[in-house]
């Protein structure tokens, strides 16, 4: 008799077809609701979206009811981009757009229902923009439509209280780099002839009137493209501080200026083909350095995570959707299984099962009775119940999380400005300095050179290589984190990541894998026939234990349990194809079988155990352990050579001696802290960064760590998928890579490096160019040839500088 | 050689046109979303002409 099921993947969300299989048109699904997909697709001529394989993603069960909220006008209001009563437009996340048959599909929704009029899917912001007929499908059905086809919108307190404005996108670097690089090469065409023939064969007339030519191009470059800079330079200077783009403005108004005087006194062509490359170079830096990752945010706070709306039940009883924002103290509220308790409440109803994973990462949840109070934040497990509001949204436990540490003002400034800065007023002052000795030795020398020799020093001097490193290392490590499954806020935070020397995890769902928790038995044998009689028998369960137990044994095939009976805090048994099986909680087992039951030797402390009884005889222990990340012990043990690597747990500390042992994680007994709760978390890290020698490293994934990553120098959220909601933080690494930290910080603090060699390379560029400068000898042609050969050697060294360090930190792996 | 200037003038006129391309497609949002368009080409609606048609 065959045992486990021959493994079948759905042709609709390509999971493997586990409780039963339904077959249709020769293919196979998981579920009703993938076959109702595929016909839904099939009927109106959409199965294409198949071309490529299975659309990959599993939808949701139709919960019309749950969107009643969206018929209010101001809920309504808060969430349509435009609306004239018949036509509205509404932009929606969809995280669970991944491919391009998701496109393909989502830009067809007009054939699933008439009442949409277009939809335009961004990819990789994953968001759809859809004009819709309101009358035709109102917002409501919209949104049910597209849970029932497996694109659940984002729907939460952060989107309704969005400004109304369209986001408008920045194009103004565009813009500029077309300018300067037009400007660029017409000035490198019309000065061509100079450099080729020289200037005295060329007929006077082409050469000033090419000159004048060039005059007028350079204008846009330096009063459109390269206006940023010169701005920037003023404000820095009118607060007495030197920023790097003071030497780069004096750089570009002494070639601009001299140039103009060469040219309009008729005595040579300027050097306006250098200031515009310079330029030109300069704008294609800040956009390298400028890359974003749109479709994940790292800005998320407490409302990305709450609903728009509740059920509030009036004094007439009616229960009517309100949005949460109305809330006010002394409101009843009802909550759903599965719904989030916005604000902080006392209960109603006689007895609540609150989980509050979510916010302290505490796994099981915990029983509420009547009058007790609840925090915001837990969710729903059980039937609906009712509650009383005690605060407001707005000065919940929750949120105070957020708007306390707002306030405390820890705002340093950006290590990376902060080097370059010091950097530019330590090169400012030595360029003035050497054109101050030029123009001093040339006026005693021979007063007609000094003019043409101090500004040929300031042209020379222009800091364009240098102004490059940065942005051009950073911007590449970017890239290459990005790769690697590590994406980072911006440039400036690698920076900071460099900075850091003390490590902090958090445990549940950071170091150990959500939902995988490990199922072992342990005493006599468990056959298969007994193992699908128990498996079944606990799927009729809802108890986490249960729940686990089967989810673990997902494949085993189906059969119907007779006589299925759950003691609540006993356990639970049935009769599965003649099998009488039990799962106990060992505490009611017999004193005899007790001592049995503990004698069974285990490997790990697991978090759990239960006794598995064979018709009413124990027959073996069931254990539930929890899985860490694959890796967690070298990764820890390399992090420590160069950091203090701490824990701080939500949970309680039965987990302790598995995490201090140094063939599973090996933290040292003294930093790891438990029963911390997300103010206490905070607080720590505060604390350790409070002396200024520690920077400290959160790496965390839930709600409950959102106050110490905000916090910490650099915090880290940990996402399992793409699509998987984290809190703000400076870098999102995905699970995958979570090996790979300790040489990414490692990376990060390379870079630095990187950076220091570039400056070397630049600066001596800038002792040649300015040793022939000082003697006057500095023609056009050679500032043609030094300064744009300096900028691309320089991207050229820090692009590949970077992928060599790269790769050869992730070989030694 | 009296026609470089007007050679030069086409030339800078047809480098104008250019730039005012690009600013244009700047514009009307071609670089706001440069992976989307790429994926809406690989899928042919066969059926959508196919009705259009009958």
């Amino acid at each position: 008799m065959p045992t486990l099921k021959e493994k079948t993947t759905c042709y609709h969300c390509s999971d493997d077809c586990v409780d039963e299989t339904i077959h249709l048109d020769g293919h196979t699904f998981c579920c009703n609701g993938c076959r109702t997909v595929y016909r839904l697709l099939q009927d109106v001529g959409l199965d294409d979206t198949y071309a490529n394989g299975p659309l990959g993603i599993k939808p949701d069960a139709q919960k019309a009811h749950e969107f009643a909220y969206l018929d209010d006008a101001e809920v309504k209001e808060s969430l349509l981009v435009f609306s004239d009563g018949t036509l509205a437009r509404i932009s929606f996340e969809l995280p669970a757009i991944h491919c391009s048959a998701c496109v393909y599909l989502l830009e067809r929704l007009e054939r699933l229902n008439k009442g949409v009029k277009q939809c335009e899917v961004n990819f990789a912001k994953k968001t759809a923009n859809i004009l819709f007929n309101e009358t035709e499908v109102p917002l409501k059905d919209l949104v049910v439509l597209l849970h029932s086809i497996g694109y659940a919108p984002n729907l939460n307190l952060a989107k309704s209280s969005q400004t109304k404005e369209k986001p408008v996108v920045d194009r103004t670097l565009m813009y500029k780099i077309g300018v300067a690089g037009f400007c660029f090469g017409n000035i490198m065409l019309l000065s061509f002839p100079e450099y080729l023939v020289g200037s005295q064969a060329l007929e006077s007339k082409w050469s000033t009137l090419f000159n004048y030519l060039n005059l007028a191009l350079a204008l846009p470059v330096l009063l459109y493209a390269g206006r940023d800079y010169l701005l920037s330079a003023y404000k820095g200077l009118k607060v007495r501080h030197v920023n790097m783009d003071v030497p780069v403005s004096i750089g570009m108004l002494a070639i601009f200026g001299r140039s103009a005087f060469d040219i309009l006194m008729g005595v040579g062509p300027g050097f306006l083909d250098s200031l515009a490359g310079f330029v030109f170079f300069l704008l294609i830096g800040k956009w390298y350095q400028a890359k974003t990752y749109s479709g994940l945010s790292f800005e998320r706070d407490y409302k990305s995570f709450f609903p728009i709306a509740v059920n509030r039940i009036g004094a007439d009883g009616a229960v009517n959707a309100i949005m949460i924002k109305h809330l006010l103290t002394g409101d009843e509220i009802q909550i759903h299984n599965d719904e989030l308790i916005p604000c902080d409440c006392e209960l109603l109803s006689e007895k609540a099962s609150i989980d509050y994973s979510f916010v302290t990462g505490e796994a099981a949840p915990s029983s509420k009775l009547q009058g007790n109070r609840i925090y915001a934040g837990g969710k729903n497990r059980g039937s609906v119940i009712h509650l009383r509001v005690i605060k407001p949204v707005s000065s919940s436990y929750l949120t105070s999380l957020w708007n306390s540490s707002d306030t405390n003002g820890k705002e340093e400034k950006p290590p990376l400005l902060n080097f370059s800065n010091k950097i530019a007023s330590w090169f400012s002052a030595a360029v003035l300095s050497v054109a101050a000795i030029t123009a001093i030795y040339w006026l005693i020398v021979d007063p007609t050179n000094w003019l043409n020799t101090t500004t040929a020093v300031l042209i020379i001097a222009c800091p364009c290589a240098l102004a490059l490193s940065i942005p051009f290392t950073y911007g590449s490590m970017l890239r290459h984190f990005g790769r690697l499954g590590f994406f980072v806020r911006s440039v400036e935070a690698i920076a900071k990541l460099g900075q850091i020397n003390s490590v902090v995890f958090d445990k549940t769902g950071t170091i150990t894998i959500r939902q995988k928790d490990g199922v072992s038995f342990a005493g006599n044998a468990v056959s298969d026939e007994q193992l699908i009689a128990l498996v079944n028998m606990a799927r009729q369960s809802l108890h986490p234990l249960s729940k686990t137990f089967a989810l673990a044994h997902s494949k085993v095939k189906k059969l119907p349990v007779v006589g299925f009976t759950e003691n609540p805090g006993v356990g639970i048994y049935g009769m599965v194809n003649g099998v009488l099986v039990e799962l106990k909680n060992p505490n009611h087992l017999s004193e005899a079988e007790r001592k049995m039951f503990d004698g069974w030797q285990s490997e790990l402390h697991g978090m759990g155990k239960t006794a598995v009884l064979i018709d009413r005889q124990l027959w073996a222990r069931v254990e539930f352990t929890t899985s860490y990340r694959h890796g967690l012990k070298q990764t820890i043990e390399r992090l420590q050579t160069e950091n203090e690597v701490s824990l701080l747990s939500g949970d309680n500390d039965t987990e302790s001696v598995a995490l201090s042992n140094t063939l599973i994680a090996g933290f040292s007994k003294e930093n790891m802290r438990f029963d911390m709760d997300p103010h206490e978390k905070k607080a720590w890290i505060t604390e350790k960064q409070s002396s200024g020698e520690s920077k400290v490293l959160m790496i965390g994934d839930g709600l409950n760590d959102a106050g110490a990553l905000k916090e910490a120098h650099f915090g880290i959220s940990i996402a399992e998928d793409n699509s998987q909601f984290t809190p703000a933080s400076d870098g999102i690494l995905t699970a995958q890579s979570f090996q790979k930290l300790p040489q990414l910080i490692i990376l990060a603090r390379h870079a630095r490096w990187i950076v220091i060699a570039a400056f070397g390379l630049s600066l001596l560029y800038n002792i040649i160019g300015v040793s022939v400068a000082v003697q006057g000898l500095l023609s056009p042609v050679i500032a043609a040839i030094l300064m744009p050969l300096s900028s691309v050697s320089i991207v050229l060294f820090t692009t590949l500088s970077s992928a060599v360090l790269v790769r050869y930190h992730l070989k030694i792996t | 050689m009296e026609v470089i200037f007007l050679l030069i003038a086409i030339s800078i006129i047809a480098a104008l046109g250019f730039l005012g391309a690009f600013l244009w497609a700047v514009r009307s949002g071609q670089y706001d979303d440069d992976q989307t368009p790429a994926m809406r080409i690989l899928f042919d609606d066969k059926k959508s002409t196919e009705t259009n048609n009958n």
